[in-house]
C-alpha cells in the first residue's frame, strides 16, 4: 500500500489551480469599523434610510456580541479593525454586451472555466456575477421580467423594491442571530435578490458566482430569496478565488422564503482558497443559511464544500407550516490543515413536516471534519419525520472527523432516525477494482465517486460537472 | 453569585466539620483535594455542554444534610426482602446510607482469595490496595459530583478478585438510602487482576418516602486476560435523585461486559466513561431505561479508544410514557493510535404516550483512519402494522402494547449473564408496563 499512499499523497498535495489575482483597480473604504465606516457603505448605496437605520441597529449589537468559540476550529483573533469594509471595482458600469466588460476579467473568468460568452448560447443559465462586492454583469433579465422574476443585485433591489426587501430581509436571520449575522447585517456590501411571483416556475436555473478579490477585503455578501405561493425556483452558487497568504473573512448571510405551495432549490459549490499545504493562508468562510418553509413548501440545500481554511456553515430549514420538506445533502472534503465544522439544523414545528438530511464528510493530510446537526421536534410537531445520515471517509493517520448530532423530541408521534459511519475506503474494495483491471487511482475515483453519488445527484446539471472538476482536483487523488 | 454556590459552601462547610479521628488517614489528603475541587467547580448548569438537557438545580437548590453513620436507621433483613434477588447463589454486601451493614450482608459461597468488604478496613496505613487505587480511575478535575463524592467517602464497598481467579458465583452489592432529605454518597471499587473473572450487581433501592439525593462513585480496573460482568439495576423511589459516575479502566485483552437497568429516580444522571488502554480489548456498555411520570432520565456515555485492534458495543433502548424525559449522550473518541478499532454505537427510544420527550446527541470523534465506527440514534412508537397483527388476532390493545414493548427490550434483557437478575429485570418492566395500564 505504501506506493499507492505515495501516489495518493502527490495527487492530494496538487497546489491549488485556481491562485491567480486580476490586477483591477479597487475602490476601497480604509480599514476599520466603526459606526461612520456603517453609514459610509449605506452612502456609497444611495440606501434608504429605514436600511442605514437597520445597519446601524445590527452594528450596535454586534459590538455586545461575542465571537462564537464552541465550534471545533481553531484559528488566530481575527482583527475586525484591520479589515477593509468595502472594495468595489473602479469602474461599476452596466453593460450592455459582454464586449464592453474589462477583458481582464472576462480573462479571470475564463481562467476560472466559467463560461459567460457561452452563457447566451448555453441555454437558460442567467449569471449575475459579483466581482468583489459590485455586480458588474446581469444577463437574462428581460427574460425573467417577463415573467414578473426579480433576479438583480441586493442594492438594485433596494431602490427598486424598497418594499420587498424591507418586509423579508432579516425576517428568517435576525441581526442579532449570531455574532457574524450580526457583522453582516451592518456591512453587506452587496449579493443577490430573487423574487418569484405567485405561481411562477422559473424556467432556468439563476445563478451567481462569488469571488473574492481584491487583498484584505473581508466579503459580507447578502443574499434573499423570496418565493411567492405556488412556485418553483432554483438558485446555484459557486465560488473560486485567488491565491492569497493573509486569512480573508467571508461571512454571508443566505436567507430562503418560501411560502406556501412554493420550493427553492439552493445549490453550493464552494472551492475558496484553502491556503497551502501548511496551512499558511486560505479564506475563513462563517456562513449563516438559514430557510423558512411555509404550507406545503420545500426547501432544498445542495453544498459541495471543499475549499476555505476553515468553514463554518450550516444551512438550516425551519419547517414552519404544515406539510413542508426540508433536505440537506452535503459533500465536504477537507485536506491539508483546513478545518471544517459544517452540518444543519432542521426544526420541525407544522405538522407532517418532514426532513431528510444526507452528509458525506472526507478529510485528508492534517484536516479535521465536523458534521453538527440538529433535529428538533417541537410539540406541535404531529407526525414529524426525519432521517439523517452522516458518513465520514478518512485518509492519513493525521486527520480527524467528528460527528455531533443533536436529536430532540417533544411530539411523542415524531419518528427521527439517525446514522452515522466513520471508515476508509476498504482494501478489499480495492482490490476488487485492481483485479478487473483498474488501477488504483481509478478505482478510489471510482469509489469516491460512488460514495458521493447521493448528493451529486441532487445538483442541477450545470453544478454536476463543476463537482465532477473539484472532485478530481482536490478529492478523487486524496482518498485511499 | 447564586444559590448554587451557596449550597455548595453548604456542603464544603460540612466537609470541615464531618471527619474527626479520620483526618490522619493518608486518604484524607484526596479527600481535602476533592473539597477544594468541588469549591471550585460548584455545581454544574446547563450552560455546560454536557449538562445541556439535564437542569440539576433542584439538587443544588435542595437542603439535603449528609448521611452520618450514628444517623443510619435501623434496617432488617425483612425490610430488604424485596431488594434481594429470587434464587440468587453468591455472595451479598449490604450498604444503609452509604454505611457497611453486617447484619443484612451474606459474604459467602465465593472463593476465600476474593476480597469482599468495606473500604473503611483499608484506610489505615500508608500502603494497600486502596490507598494505591482509590480515585485513580475516577478522577475528580473536572467532574464536580465525583469530587463531592470523593470529599466524604469514607466506607464504600472494595471488590478485589486477585489473580487468575475465576468466581462463577456472583456478588450483589446493596445500596439503600434510608434517610430521607439526606445526601448519601456511595462508593465502589471493583479491581479485578491480570486472568480473572467475576460477575458483579450494584442494586440501589430506597427504603424512605421523602426526597433524597444518592451521589455513588463506582471505579473499577479490569486486568489483562480478565473478564468481567457487571450489572447496575436502580429501582429508587420516584422521589430520589439519582447521580451516578462509573469509571473503568481495561487492560490489554480485558473483556468488560455490562449493563444498567433504570426504573427508578426522579432526576436521574448516569455518567459511565471507560478507558480502553491496551490492545485487543472488548467492551460492551449496554442500557435499558424505562421512565414514568415526571421522570428524568439522562445517561451519558463516553469511551475513550487510547489503543488499537479495540472493539466496543454500547446498545441503549428506552422507553418512554408519561411526561418523563429521556436524555442520551454518548460520546467515543478514536485516538490517533487506536487503528483497527471497530465501534459500534446505538441509541433507540420508544415514546408511548403523549407527552413525552427525548433528546439525543451521539458523538463521534475520531482521529485514526483504519476505523470502523457507526452510530445510529432513533426515535419513535410501536409499529402500526405490528399492533394491528395482534389486534386481528383477538389480543386486546393493552396487552399487544406490553408484548411489543417487551420485544423492543428484549435484546438488553437476554444477554444479561445471571438469571435471577434476568429475572427481576424482566419483572420490573412487565411491572412497569402493567401498572401503567391499570
Amino acid at each position: 500500500m505504501s506506493s499507492e499512499t505515495e501516489e495518493l499523497e502527490s495527487l492530494a498535495n496538487q497546489e491549488y489551480k485556481y491562485g491567480f489575482v486580476t490586477d483591477i483597480e479597487a475602490d476601497a473604504l480604509p480599514p476599520g469599523l466603526d459606526e461612520g465606516t456603517v453609514r459610509a457603505i449605506s452612502a456609497i448605496k444611495k440606501e434608504p434610510a429605514f436600511m442605514t437605520e437597520w445597519r446601524l441597529k445590527s452594528y450596535k449589537k454586534w459590538l455586545k456580541m461575542e465571537e462564537p468559540k464552541w465550534p471545533k476550529v481553531e484559528y488566530p483573533e481575527i482583527d475586525f479593525q484591520d479589515m477593509v469594509y468595502y472594495s468595489a471595482p473602479k469602474t461599476t458600469p452596466k453593460y450592455e454586451s459582454l464586449d464592453e466588460v474589462d477583458p481582464e476579467l472576462l480573462k479571470t473568468y475564463k481562467k476560472l472555466g466559467i463560461p459567460l460568452e457561452e452563457q447566451k448560447i448555453l441555454a437558460g443559465v442567467a449569471v449575475d456575477a459579483v466581482f468583489d462586492s459590485v455586480s458588474v454583469a446581469t444577463t437574462f433579465k428581460e427574460k425573467l421580467s417577463e415573467l414578473g422574476i426579480i433576479f438583480c443585485p441586493i442594492s438594485e433591489a433596494l431602490q427598486n423594491h424598497p418594499d420587498l426587501v424591507k418586509k423579508y430581509l432579516g425576517s428568517v436571520v435576525p441581526a442579532t442571530d449570531n455574532f457574524y449575522a450580526a457583522l453582516n447585517s451592518a456591512v453587506f456590501s452587496d449579493g443577490s435578490f430573487v423574487y418569484v411571483p405567485k405561481g411562477v416556475r422559473c424556467p432556468m436555473e439563476l445563478s451567481t458566482y462569488f469571488r473574492i478579490n481584491a487583498q484584505n477585503t473581508g466579503q459580507f455578501e447578502r443574499t434573499l430569496i423570496v418565493a411567492d405561493e405556488g412556485s418553483y425556483v432554483s438558485y446555484l452558487e459557486g465560488c473560486t478565488a485567488p491565491q492569497r497568504d493573509e486569512n480573508q473573512l467571508h461571512a454571508a448571510v443566505v436567507e430562503l422564503i418560501a411560502l406556501k405551495d412554493a420550493e427553492i432549490k439552493y445549490s453550493t459549490v464552494q472551492n475558496w482558497y484553502p491556503g497551502d499545504e501548511n496551512g499558511k493562508g486560505g479564506i475563513y468562510n462563517f456562513v449563516t443559511k438559514r430557510g423558512i418553509c411555509h404550507e406545503n413548501a420545500k426547501i432544498s440545500w445542495t453544498q459541495v464544500e471543499t475549499g476555505s481554511a476553515i468553514t463554518w456553515k450550516y444551512p438550516s430549514v425551519i419547517l414552519k407550516g404544515d406539510n413542508s420538506i426540508g433536505e440537506f445533502y452535503s459533500v465536504a472534503m477537507t485536506n491539508n490543515y483546513q478545518q471544517a465544522d459544517t452540518g444543519t439544523k432542521m426544526i420541525h414545528i407544522g405538522k407532517n413536516t418532514k426532513s431528510n438530511i444526507v452528509s458525506k464528510g472526507i478529510s485528508a493530510g492534517k484536516s479535521n471534519n465536523s458534521y453538527r446537526g440538529l433535529v428538533k421536534v417541537m410539540k406541535s410537531a404531529e407526525n414529524a419525520r426525519n432521517f439523517s445520515q452522516c458518513d465520514s471517509l478518512l485518509i492519513g493517520d493525521k486527520c480527524g472527523a467528528h460527528t455531533f448530532p443533536y436529536i430532540e423530541v417533544n411530539n411523542t408521534s415524531g419518528k427521527v432516525e439517525h446514522e452515522a459511519t466513520t471508515s476508509k475506503i476498504g482494501e478489499d474494495q480495492i482490490f476488487y477494482c485492481n483485479q478487473r483491471g483498474l488501477d488504483t487511482e481509478q478505482a478510489v475515483s471510482l469509489i469516491v465517486n460512488g460514495y458521493c453519488k447521493e448528493v451529486f445527484r441532487e445538483l442541477p446539471m450545470e453544478f454536476a460537472i463543476e463537482a465532477q472538476n473539484l472532485l478530481s482536483i482536490s478529492l478523487e487523488g486524496s482518498v485511499g | 453569585m447564586n444559590l448554587n454556590d451557596k449550597n455548595t459552601e453548604k456542603y464544603i462547610k460540612a466537609f470541615e466539620t464531618y471527619f474527626n479521628g479520620s483526618v490522619s488517614q493518608p486518604f484524607h489528603k484526596v479527600r481535602q483535594q476533592a473539597a477544594s475541587n468541588f469549591e471550585k467547580l460548584g455545581f454544574p448548569t446547563t450552560k455546560k455542554e454536557e449538562w445541556r438537557f439535564t437542569n440539576i438545580a433542584s439538587i443544588a437548590k435542595a437542603d439535603f444534610k449528609i448521611a452520618e453513620k450514628k444517623n443510619a436507621p435501623t434496617v432488617s433483613l425483612e425490610d430488604i426482602e424485596p431488594f434481594l434477588l429470587a434464587n440468587w447463589q453468591g455472595a451479598r454486601i449490604v450498604f444503609i446510607d452509604g454505611f457497611y451493614s453486617e447484619h443484612l450482608s451474606d459474604i459467602k459461597n465465593i472463593s476465600d482469595k476474593i476480597t469482599l468488604e468495606p473500604l473503611s478496613s483499608h484506610f489505615e496505613g500508608k500502603a494497600g490496595l486502596v490507598n494505591k487505587n482509590l480515585s485513580k480511575i475516577a478522577t475528580f478535575d473536572d467532574e464536580a459530583f465525583t469530587a463531592l463524592n470523593t470529599a466524604f467517602t469514607t466506607e464504600g464497598c472494595l471488590v478485589h478478585i486477585p489473580a487468575k481467579v475465576v468466581e462463577n458465583n456472583g456478588i450483589h452489592i446493596i445500596h439503600i438510602a434510608a434517610s430521607g432529605r439526606t445526601l448519601t454518597n456511595p462508593r465502589n471499587m471493583i479491581l479485578c487482576e491480570d486472568n480473572s473473572q467475576a460477575l458483579v450487581i450494584e442494586s440501589y433501592h430506597t427504603l424512605c418516602t421523602d426526597d433524597v439525593f444518592v451521589n455513588s462513585v463506582t471505579e473499577i480496573s479490569v486486568g489483562e486476560n480478565t473478564r468481567l460482568y457487571h450489572y447496575k439495576l436502580q429501582d429508587e423511589s420516584l422521589k430520589s435523585n439519582h447521580i451516578s459516575n462509573v469509571a473503568i479502566n481495561q487492560k490489554s485483552n480485558s473483556n468488560y461486559i455490562s449493563a444498567s437497568f433504570i426504573f427508578g429516580g426522579k432526576l436521574v444522571r448516569n455518567n459511565i466513561s471507560t478507558k480502553l488502554d491496551g490492545e485487543g480489548i472488548s467492551s460492551t456498555l449496554n442500557g435499558l431505561y424505562i421512565s414514568r411520570e415526571d421522570q428524568h432520565i439522562d445517561n451519558n456515555t463516553f469511551i475513550d479508544h487510547a489503543k488499537p485492534h479495540c472493539e466496543s458495543h454500547e446498545l441503549y433502548r428506552g422507553i418512554l410514557m408519561d411526561k418523563s424525559k429521556g436524555v442520551f449522550s454518548g460520546k467515543i473518541l478514536v485516538r490517533q493510535d487506536a487503528q483497527k478499532t471497530d465501534a459500534k454505537q446505538s441509541n433507540n427510544c420508544l415514546l408511548l404516550y403523549e407527552d413525552a420527550q427525548i433528546d439525543a446527541k451521539p458523538q463521534l470523534e475520531i482521529y485514526a483512519d483504519d476505523v470502523k465506527c457507526t452510530h445510529g440514534a432513533t426515535v419513535g412508537q410501536l409499529d402500526e402494522s405490528a399492533m394491528f397483527y395482534f389486534r386481528a388476532r383477538g389480543i386486546p390493545k393493552e396487552k399487544a402494547l406490553s408484548m411489543l414493548t417487551y420485544a423492543f427490550a428484549e435484546e438488553i434483557i437476554t444477554g444479561i449473564k445471571d438469571d435471577s437478575l434476568r429475572d427481576r429485570v424482566e419483572y420490573l418492566l412487565l411491572d412497569r408496563l402493567k401498572s401503567h395500564q391499570a
